[in-house]
């Protein structure tokens, strides 16, 4: 055994400890996925509210057919001449007020309406 | 702030001395290991070392505590264990290792705790008075009553 106190300690000092573990987390590797959380969520959002305000900016206004926007010459009450009144930028109100009222019934040549013979008629009751 | 890396560099460094001064006062080694592990993961956490003036013997004295904390919760019933290697001997010289061991245990734990900041945590006497909560002239006193007794021990144990 070493004799004098310096030897003594040098020769402790030839005694290493056990190495620690690895830590449980390593510093790197944990501050980089929260890196990527964060961007993943503020990506969703950021889509999620483009999707949003698209879908405000086109609601309402859905691709119209020419076709249907021209109003046909017939005054018979069909699906085709309700599509052409609702979107021909009528409000609402005055697009239904024109289909149950068409102001002229619009018959062939040599036709009358029985509904308009009738309606000049004095019959008495 | 503390950079991850640096932290990792610091536990690199001292992870193997701070574990051997935990297990030196802590019930065992395991024990000592985690609370290395709770410092360490605390500071990557949430800690900034910048305002430390010693982060060396800040580590040690988070060890401490950590450990002190840990003891109040078992009712302070602390019995070293020597089950497990605490160092790796010169010339693989295992039986001198458990003589080392049995002799460390021998001493008081204020002499015990000195010895292995000095010897093996390579503080000064001023760094182990920060830790320890002493002076550094009553750190210097028991390790040199530490080392002695140590060295008789381990003196007595061979000659048998």
């Amino acid at each position: 055994m070493q004799s004098s106190p310096d030897e003594f300690e040098k020769y402790l000092k030839q005694f290493r400890p056990i190495a620690a573990k690895d830590l449980a987390i390593q510093p790197a590797a944990q501050s980089k996925p929260r890196f990527h959380f964060w961007w993943a969520w503020a990506f969703s959002g950021a889509t999620l509210l483009i999707a949003v305000a698209v879908l405000l900016k086109f609601e309402g206004r859905p691709a119209i057919d020419p076709a249907i926007t021209e109003v046909p010459n017939s005054s018979a009450l069909t699906v085709r001449r309700a599509n052409a009144e609702l979107s021909t930028g009528y409000s609402p109100k005055q697009a239904l007020d024109r289909l149950a009222f068409p102001l002229k019934p619009q018959l062939p040549e040599g036709q009358q309406s029985a509904l308009n013979v009738l309606g000049q008629e004095k019959t008495k009751l | 702030m503390q950079t991850a890396s640096e932290l990792e560099r610091l536990y690199h460094a001292h992870g193997a001395a701070l574990v051997l001064f935990g297990t030196s006062f802590a019930s065992d080694r395991g024990i000592a290991q985690d609370a290395v592990q709770q410092v360490f993961l605390r500071l990557i956490q949430e800690g900034n070392l910048a305002h430390v003036r010693d982060p060396k013997a800040y580590l040690f004295a988070s060890v401490r505590n950590q450990l002190l904390n840990d003891s109040k919760l078992r009712s302070r019933s602390v019995e070293l264990t020597l089950d497990s290697a605490w160092f790796e001997p010169p010339e693989r010289d295992y039986a001198a290792e458990q003589n080392l061991k049995h002799a460390l245990r021998v001493l008081s734990e204020d002499q015990r705790q000195v010895v292995v900041l000095h010897i093996w945590g390579e503080l000064t006497f001023s760094q182990i008075a920060e830790v320890l909560e002493i002076s550094a002239n009553t750190a210097a006193s028991r390790y040199r009553y530490g080392i002695e007794k140590l060295r008789e021990l381990m003196c007595a144990k061979e000659a048998i």
